[in-house]
């Protein structure tokens, strides 16, 4: 994927800090609404960047978390929209 | 991220968000006042006019054992009463001109964490700078309210010596704030344009630094 969509980059990010924890690609596919070839582009994109991580948990299945750059990523996000939101003027 | 570092920095991430919904709720209470204004002045304008006929229709037609206080006073009745009607009358009339913004809006207010909030921020700045330039655009409309105004105000002074003055200052009243409004929105428009430029530029080099 050369450009992604920084909305639906965002809705990723989003999905995997609120969360926490490290979680299944089928629940993660649900709550960021995307198909799964599309889904399956992003999620590359997102660990070739080292956004994401993939892990393996006691059961043995696989899960997604946010790695430190995609905590501080999140995090220069949200500072950045706030940025915006604050040069607005009528 | 469960450590209180991790726990100070979340909190700090909703305070953010929290500030950031605080701007937009403040932005669109804003046009939503506009909105009301702009409804206000019109049914002020139409009472105007209607008090303005009534008084005047006097010089053409002939209304018998009326003196000129109970004829004022029945067109300020008829006025006030146009303009109330008028102002509800607009209001219903009157499609949401935010419609969209008021919408991403309220996304954004029932979303909780997790729910794609800064997606739905980014959504609800892209509205927001669409209808920037409408509403300086209806800020230019608004001259012609003022010459309506300037004519009204003139033609009560009773200016008999120089006929059609009322009219002549009513229209130099409009082009003046008209010209002036026009050159106000030109500049706000290309500011906008700039801003907008800027913002999409930035979307896209978060992207690549990432």
């Amino acid at each position: 994927m050369d450009k992604p969509d920084l909305y639906v980059v965002a809705r990723f990010l989003d999905v995997l800090y609120w969360k926490g924890t490290p979680m299944k690609k089928t629940n993660v596919q649900t709550l960021v609404g995307l198909n799964y070839p599309r889904f399956v582009e992003y999620l590359e994109w997102l660990q070739s960047h080292g956004l994401i991580a993939a892990v393996t948990d006691e059961q043995g299945s696989d899960r997604i978390t946010l790695s430190s750059k995609g905590i501080e990523s999140y995090h220069r996000l949200v500072e950045w929209i706030r940025d915006t939101m604050r040069g607005i003027r009528i | 991220m469960s450590s209180g570092h991790d726990s100070e920095l979340r909190e700090s991430i909703k305070n953010t968000m929290s500030e950031i919904f605080g701007f937009s709720q403040k932005w669109y209470e804003y046009l939503e006042t506009q909105d009301r204004n702009e409804r206000i002045s019109y049914a002020i304008l139409i009472g105007l006019m209607i008090l303005f006929l009534t008084f005047f229709s006097r010089y053409f037609i002939e209304i018998v054992g009326y003196s000129q206080l109970q004829v004022f006073l029945a067109g300020l009745l008829l006025g006030v009463t146009g303009g109330v009607a008028s102002y509800f009358i607009i209001e219903r009339v009157q499609k949401p001109r935010f419609s969209e913004l008021s919408d991403a809006l309220a996304e954004m207010r029932r979303a909780k964490e997790n729910q794609n909030l800064l997606e739905k921020t980014l959504h609800l700045i892209d509205r927001m700078t669409e209808c920037l330039p409408e509403v300086k655009k209806r800020r230019r409309e608004d001259s012609f309210m003022y010459g309506v105004a300037a004519f009204i105000l003139v033609s009560f002074l009773r200016t008999t010596t120089f006929p059609g003055l009322n009219v002549l200052i009513g229209v130099l009243v409009w082009l003046y704030f008209r010209y002036e409004a026009t050159k106000d929105y030109e500049r706000e428009v290309s500011r906008f344009e700039e801003w907008r430029r800027r913002f999409e530029q930035q979307k896209r080099d978060f992207v690549e630094g990432l």
